[in-house]
């Protein structure tokens, strides 16, 4: 029965060291987040946020800001331009506001390949940004850089001669820098995917009227 | 004459001080910053993403041209009040991050298998905090449709309410910076589509409201 007892005054004890702590801990909780609350609610009524200007001043502001609106509004295409969105595959070729053609596409897989003879290695992206339609061509030839070779398992070749490849790119190539383009393809069932190792694949009809648009200089914007 | 004179002035100080109240002043000076923002970013060659809570919608843009648009559902701002200037994405952080398939090249005389594996805007995810420079924190949150999301949402409140806002606030301050947290709500896969177009050094501006 002693025992028992001893037992049952150290579990009370013990619970109540238990509890102390815990109300310890919450208290120091509370009172941090407290802190928390009231450094945050200070700043977000801050109002001194801004530059003071006198009312002279503000007219000055308020016709600057229509200038910056033409400023911005100059910066926009004019004519034709493309538009392509990697995350869903399509291309918009337009005009001003209008759109003339919305098409599906092929953009780049993000892969990684690495050159198991070298310290190189490609990542398969579209590049994203503002780009401008350098060159045309009809009926292009491929000429195939060593990703193709490694990605095949075949040995680089040295004759210059062996890296072309016809027929593979379809009727028209639209460069855009860096070696990327906007091109034909053989694997139509792949359009809408993301699949290629960073050019923009497009189907026949849509690839023609896009290339037969659009001029070079004319504006690519890649997101 | 002398009274005319106090007469003019008096009432040339109430049309100058009434032209401009103060709401409508503190919109110009703000519209004045953003377009000066935006302007310096429209000149460059990169995209750049725009915050824009007073129309609630997020905005894809490249030379001053949408290139997508998204809606922002609701939004709650917390923390320093922010100024529309050019921000730097400095991080995107989830939970499961999407990543890369590294290509085994064929041996010599395999054939390929005709499958593919790529990165896809379904990888991406759709709950996920990007970290802007000047201690700026937008936690992208999907509209709850299922009971997980519900669930995850809640945690999220829970998180936000009872650690990253009070203590965040606390730290930063501690530290002299100023601590600022934007929560947006929106559809899911529209956060999937940001998620894949707003890359890490990218610039953006948040224009909020006054």
């Amino acid at each position: 029965m002693a025992y028992i007892n001893r037992i049952l005054i150290n579990t009370i004890k013990n619970r109540k060291k238990f509890l102390k702590w815990v109300f310890r801990i919450l208290f120091i909780f509370i009172l941090v987040e407290g802190a928390g609350y009231l450094t945050g609610l200070n700043d977000f009524w801050k109002v001194d946020v801004f530059p003071q200007y006198n009312p002279n001043k503000i007219r000055l502001l308020k016709s600057e800001n229509s200038i910056l609106k033409k400023k911005i509004e100059s910066l926009k295409p004019k004519g034709i331009y493309i538009i392509i969105d990697t995350a869903n595959n399509i291309l918009y070729l337009k005009e001003n506001q209008k759109t003339l053609l919305q098409a599906t596409i092929s953009a780049g897989s993000g892969n990684i390949l690495s050159d198991p003879f070298g310290k190189r290695e490609w990542i398969f992206e579209t590049p994203r940004g503002v780009f401008s339609v350098l060159m045309k061509f009809e009926n292009p030839t491929w000429i195939k850089p060593d990703w193709a070779f490694i990605e095949e398992g075949k040995p680089i070749p040295t004759n210059p001669l062996e890296r072309i490849e016809e027929g593979v790119l379809g009727g028209y190539a639209i460069g855009f820098g860096n070696g990327y383009f906007i091109h034909g393809t053989l694997y139509k069932r792949l359009l809408g995917k993301n699949v290629t190792h960073g050019c923009i694949r497009l189907g026949d009809n849509e690839l023609k009227m896009v290339y037969n648009s659009t001029p070079i200089g004319a504006k690519i914007f890649i997101f | 004459m002398y009274p005319l004179k106090i007469i003019i002035l008096i009432s040339l100080y109430l049309l100058s001080s009434s032209a401009f109240p103060l709401s409508e002043t503190k919109s110009i000076i703000r519209e004045n910053i953003f377009l000066k923002s935006e302007y310096s970013l429209a000149l460059g060659s990169k995209n750049y993403v725009v915050f824009d809570l007073r129309e609630k919608r997020v905005l894809i843009k490249a030379k001053g041209i949408i290139l997508r648009e998204f809606k922002i559902n609701s939004f709650k701002l917390w923390g320093y009040p922010i100024l529309p200037e050019p921000l730097t994405l400095i991080k995107k952080g989830s939970i499961i991050k999407p990543k890369r398939k590294k290509i085994i090249p064929l041996k010599i005389d395999e054939k390929g298998t005709g499958e593919f594996e790529y990165i896809e805007l379904e990888k991406m995810p759709s709950r996920y905090k990007l970290k802007l420079d000047g201690s700026i924190w937008v936690y992208i949150i999907p509209e709850s449709d299922n009971l997980l999301t519900k669930t995850l949402n809640l945690y999220s409140i829970m998180k936000s309410l009872l650690f990253t806002k009070p203590i965040g606030s606390l730290w930063y301050n501690i530290f002299g910076k100023k601590f600022t947290q934007i929560d947006i709500y929106m559809d899911k896969n529209e956060a999937k589509s940001i998620f894949w177009s707003f890359l890490e050094g990218y610039r953006c501006i948040i224009y909020n409201y006054d």
